[in-house]
């Protein structure tokens, strides 16, 4: 999911008006956070799903991943 | 102390991260590293080319066991796009990959470390979060922290 940060006015009647980039994202679905601009909000932390693989066969590099290929 | 900056994921943070018993050292310094980050603001990135990676690794025979079943392996790529901000390999990485492999003369698989470093320049992050410092060490633009690493690096 793509993240921006942007500036945006609520108005009276709680419309809130994004810049006018932003009007080729038309029908996103948004989740907006309010707070202070000098409030932090903590960030939950993560909750990596994790797996059993039985243990370690090799150790892995990057390029060891890409050489199958030719 | 540094807060609300970006770092990059690499894809061995990502693999360790996931798997419990591949290296129970590295599975706990990985997930508190990336806490630590996600605690002080940090934006978490990562790539295009991380996800396909960290998918060929799981579900590949050669490195674990018991590989990851394809639909394991696919939900873990779908938790991470969604807690992570991914980056596409655009025609404009590729423009500054293209800068890189003149600078550091950059030949064979080392494309593929390259690309990670492009990826990161091209969105102006300088920080990369891996185990795989040896491999990073040439980009001067890069700076390599590992897991054990983290606190240090916010707090210095």
């Amino acid at each position: 999911m793509e993240v921006y940060k942007l500036d945006a006015t609520i108005t009276r009647d709680g419309k809130i008006i994004l810049p006018g980039t932003f009007k080729r994202m038309f029908n996103h679905r948004v989740e907006v956070i309010l707070k202070r601009k000098d409030e932090k909000v903590p960030k939950k932390a993560l909750a990596i799903p994790s797996f059993l693989c039985g243990g370690k066969l090799a150790d892995f590099d990057r390029a060891e991943l890409y050489e199958d290929r030719f | 102390m540094k807060t609300g900056s970006e770092v990059f994921i690499d894809t061995n943070i990502l693999v360790y991260s996931t798997l419990e018993d591949f290296d129970r050292e590295k599975y706990l310094e990985c997930r508190q590293a990336l806490n630590q980050f996600q605690e002080n603001d940090f934006s978490l990135n990562i790539s295009t080319q991380v996800l396909r990676e960290f998918y060929g690794v799981v579900t590949g025979k050669k490195y674990l066991k018991t590989p990851l079943e394809p639909d394991a392996a696919k939900n873990q790529l779908i938790y991470f796009m969604s807690v992570f901000n991914v980056i596409e390999i655009s025609h404009e990485v590729i423009l500054k990959l293209i800068k890189l492999i003149d600078k550091y003369k950059i030949i064979g698989q080392k494309i593929h470390d390259a690309t990670i470093a492009a990826t990161m320049l091209n969105s102006n992050i300088d920080t990369l979060l891996s185990y795989n410092r040896r491999d990073f060490v040439v980009f001067d633009e890069i700076k390599i922290v590992e897991p054990t690493e983290v606190l240090n690096f916010i707090h210095f």
